[in-house]
């Protein structure tokens, strides 16, 4: 009993225990390289068969990015699906919460591990910068910015998916709300929903509501710009999911 | 936790998150990541923005959907929608961005046209790109966002809020010994003026009131003054565009070593004996020289390699290397002024240069230079003797770079050394006048006069019934463009030309040169052909009386030729796609590789990645 005793002492030993075993079990399963493997697929395959990436002729990577809120639609409830709702199927959440940590510390930790795990797909699209790189002279500050965008729309992705993952025992009921959430918000402030709202609200509105679109707010880090409105968005996005998924569970 | 306090969490939980987006969206702070910081305003754009008194109204128009917008333009229509933002948030909510999409047939898009819009083609219809700016009742537009003009975007939106928040236009002295004047009358049936087009363009952007060489001084609150091929000025009116020179008042000047046009005035005389000066067909440059500015009457620059036709004695046309059409090989690229410009021409031109030895304190930026081999001069008296082809023959080439335009600025010292001029019988104290810039100077000097004027700028046609101009070069554009630079705020002048966002993939770039030299002269052989089938066939049909094209042949040995040149036509054609298809290839299939390349790399990082972890967990538990 002296390890637990240990850990209890230091919360930071207990969060990096949790998140190690929960990076890791992604890896444990294939359908993980699947998503990875699918994501880069998507993510290359958009850029430069339906975004004209190469056909238009400019070192930069808005061509690539522009479909990322897509992406992520699709791969963060993938990977957030099992957060809880694994757990409770398996009737492991109660095992995880015997654990000598909080239970914040291990929403934390699953919700971080996650993150790392969307942040390994996104990584493995170097070779898109390389590329660009290679073809031109990119502003690779640009270029940055509109990593650390995408990841944090990722982030925003993952917390919707975690709330859906904590609402249900079925890891494919998860994975399917949590994709239709996050679609309306891509599909939000993409020009077709624009116009069939602005036939039923006044143009204000309208852009208002484009305003939670998922690319209004990806849109100026590709270009370079960090805001604190759109970084501020994202953060939100995933902090509410977080702490809303990890009350949800708590409450059982 | 019971029930109710989890709902009260999970309510908090909502609630924060709303109200800190609702904070973060009032507040204005970015930061630009951006290499050359493109989204960074220069200090002069941001006290622009940041004195707009009433409220600016900038609305971007953009076309995204069905008339949209080809990749690159959207893409820079993004750049400018982010530049306009930063305009924005240095405005302490003065400026307010508008962003439209002008559909077809709609409100918005009539509105766009109305306020000078220009749209470009696509495949459904009109697209627009541009921008204006509304204070009050007072609008102004970029008509369409050039992307070409990218490096001075900064520059022309501050130029824009500037200009409509500016409660009267500025009032430019022009001193003109030409008789170019805003308020000449303007009756039926009259010969149109020498610059009746040119005042009209300068009096959209200037109250002009036009001086004579013999005024003793200049109009009352004054913001630039541009004097035109000066010569016998009032000494007085000399002083007092020195004292405004060095008040920091900017100035333009114009100088000609022969001014065309007064020479023809006084008689058609080009073989008088008398020297050129004496006519007056010549500056006086003693002004200038006395600010530190040499611009020599007594010779021209003139360029073999971009010269003009002019008509011989004989009327056939010459290669005359006075005249020259300057291309933008010739103009600074990186000044506002000249970067957008295509061509000037100029006849008859001087130079521009500092006198030497080069004064303290003075910066010569060149904006247009004649360069390459064939530049040379000539003395003027040699050209001025004529006719063309004699002058041409006399031309020598020696490749040294001239200037023909310059921006010059710092600190000018006066030309009035010894105060006021006075009348021989005034006796009273000499008043005190300044002896260097107060304040830094800015001047601008052309060596021509000649071509801004009407005749060698401006084409006149009619239309149904309507006198209509329209530019056959860039000259007025030039001139207007460096007055209204002059007549910025030194806010607008300290705004620099920035660096792009739209970078090229400069390999797809060099592939497509190296294709396009090493295809060029197959296409065009076989185009020349082509275009020799063509004349054949249109032959036989004219020989044979008939057209060919209706079916109408005399006889089967014609029927036979002209099939023969149709089959023929067909294979050069197979052949010119062929070689199109060739050339385009090999940027083609570097496009396809590289797209490979990134779909398999995924797939490989995946699969090695996995093999490495189950290695090592094996050799863990092993």
């Amino acid at each position: 009993m002296k390890s637990s005793v240990t850990l209890r002492l230091n919360p930071m030993r207990a969060f990096r225990a949790i998140l190690a075993r929960e990076f890791l079990g992604y890896f444990r399963t294939p359908l993980a390289y699947v998503f990875l493997a699918v994501f880069n697929a998507f993510a290359v395959s958009l850029a430069f068969f339906v975004g004209s990436f190469y056909e238009s002729g400019i070192a930069n990577l808005d061509r690539f990015f522009i479909y990322h809120p897509w992406l992520w639609a699709f791969l963060a409830p993938a990977a957030g699906a099992r957060l809880w709702a694994e757990e409770r199927r398996q009737g492991t959440l109660e095992l995880l919460l015997t654990w000598p940590v909080t239970v914040w510390q291990a929403a934390l930790g699953k919700f971080i591990a996650a993150w790392l795990f969307l942040a390994t797909a996104l990584a493995m699209s170097l070779p898109m910068v390389l590329t660009v790189s290679w073809l031109g002279k990119p502003d690779l500050g640009t270029i940055a910015c509109g990593y650390l965008g995408s990841l944090l729309c990722g982030g925003a992705c993952l917390g919707i998916a975690a709330v859906c993952s904590a609402l249900t025992r079925s890891q494919v009921i998860a994975f399917v709300t949590g994709f239709l959430a996050c679609f309306i918000l891509v599909i939000v402030g993409y020009g077709v929903l624009d116009n069939l709202l602005s036939g039923i609200l006044p143009t204000q509105y309208v852009s208002n509501v484009a305003r939670i679109g998922l690319w209004r707010n990806l849109e100026p880090f590709t270009l370079g710009i960090l805001g604190i409105q759109p970084l501020t968005y994202f953060i939100s996005v995933a902090l509410a999911g977080l702490g809303l998924s990890t009350l949800m569970i708590e409450r059982r | 936790m019971n029930r109710a306090q989890t709902l009260l969490a999970v309510f908090a939980v909502i609630a924060a998150a709303f109200f800190a987006n609702l904070i973060a969206g009032r507040m204005a702070t970015r930061l630009d990541l951006t290499e050359d910081g493109i989204f960074s305003l220069s200090a002069g754009s941001r006290r622009i923005a940041a004195t707009v008194g009433e409220p600016v109204t900038i609305e971007l128009f953009t076309s995204h959907g069905d008339t949209r917008l080809s990749p690159y333009l959207e893409a820079y229509s993004r750049r400018a929608e982010g530049l306009l933002r930063s305009f924005a948030d240095a405005s302490n909510g003065a400026i307010r961005l508008r962003l439209t999409d002008p559909q077809p047939d709609t409100e918005d898009e009539s509105r766009a046209q109305r306020q000078g819009l220009a749209g470009t083609r696509t495949a459904n219809g009109t697209a627009y790109l541009g921008l204006t700016a509304q204070q009050a009742d007072s609008i102004r537009a970029i008509p369409f966002l050039d992307p070409r003009r990218e490096r001075f975007l900064e520059y022309d939106i501050a130029q824009l809020i500037a200009s409509v928040t500016r409660l009267s236009k500025p009032r430019l002295a022009f001193i003109s010994t030409l008789p170019l004047s805003s308020d000449l009358p303007q009756g039926q049936g009259q010969e149109p003026g020498p610059g009746d087009v040119l005042m009209a363009e300068l009096s959209r952007s200037f109250e002009c009131v036009t001086v004579s060489n013999t005024a003793t001084e200049l109009p009352k609150d004054t913001v630039v003054v541009a004097m035109i091929h000066p010569h016998h000025l009032n000494p007085k009116l000399a002083f007092a565009v020195d004292q405004f020179l060095l008040r920091g008042g900017p100035v333009l000047v114009a100088m000609d070593p022969l001014s065309r046009y007064q020479k023809f005035q006084q008689g058609n005389m080009p073989l008088m004996m008398v020297p050129a000066s004496a006519m007056g067909a010549a500056s006086d440059p003693a002004l200038l020289r006395s600010w530190g500015v040499e611009a020599p009457v007594d010779t021209m620059v003139g360029d073999a390699a971009h010269s003009l036709q002019m008509p011989s004695t004989r009327g056939e046309a010459v290669n005359y290397p006075l005249a020259v059409a300057l291309d933008s090989s010739n103009l600074a690229p990186d000044h506002p002024v000249t970067s957008n410009l295509r061509m000037l021409n100029i006849l008859d031109a001087g130079s521009v240069r500092l006198v030497s030895p080069t004064p303290i304190g003075l910066t010569f930026v060149p904006l247009v230079t004649f360069r390459g081999p064939g530049v040379g001069a000539l003395p003027v008296n040699i050209a001025n003797a004529g006719p063309f082809e004699r002058v041409a023959a006399q031309f020598r080439p020696d490749g040294q770079e001239r200037t023909f335009a310059a921006a010059i600025s710092g600190s000018f010292k006066t030309a009035f050394p010894e105060g006021a001029p006075r009348d021989a019988n005034d006796t009273s104290a000499v008043p005190v006048s300044l002896k260097v810039s107060e304040k830094p100077g800015r001047l601008i000097v052309m060596a021509d006069s000649d071509f801004i004027l009407d005749y060698y700028s401006i084409r006149r046609s009619t239309a149904y019934g309507q006198q209509v101009y329209e530019p056959l070069n860039d000259n007025q554009a030039f001139f207007i463009g460096a007055l209204e630079t002059l007549a910025g705020s030194e806010d607008l002048v300290s705004v620099r030309a920035k660096g792009t966002a739209l970078r090229p993939f400069d390999r797809v770039m060099a592939l497509q040169r190296q294709a396009q030299a090493t295809y060029q002269t197959e296409i065009d052989r076989n185009e020349q052909k082509l275009s020799e089938l063509a004349e054949k066939i249109a032959e036989l049909s004219r020989t044979s009386g008939g057209d060919l094209s209706k079916g109408i042949v005399l006889t089967p040995e014609l029927e036979r030729e002209a099939q023969r040149f149709s089959e023929e036509q067909a294979a050069v054609r197979r052949t010119l796609r062929d070689i199109r298809r060739a050339a385009r290839e090999e940027v083609d299939s570097l496009g396809r590789n590289l797209a490979w390349i990134n779909l398999l790399a995924a797939p490989l990082l995946v699969g090695l990645g996995g093999l490495i972890y189950a290695l090592l967990r094996r050799r863990r538990q092993a």
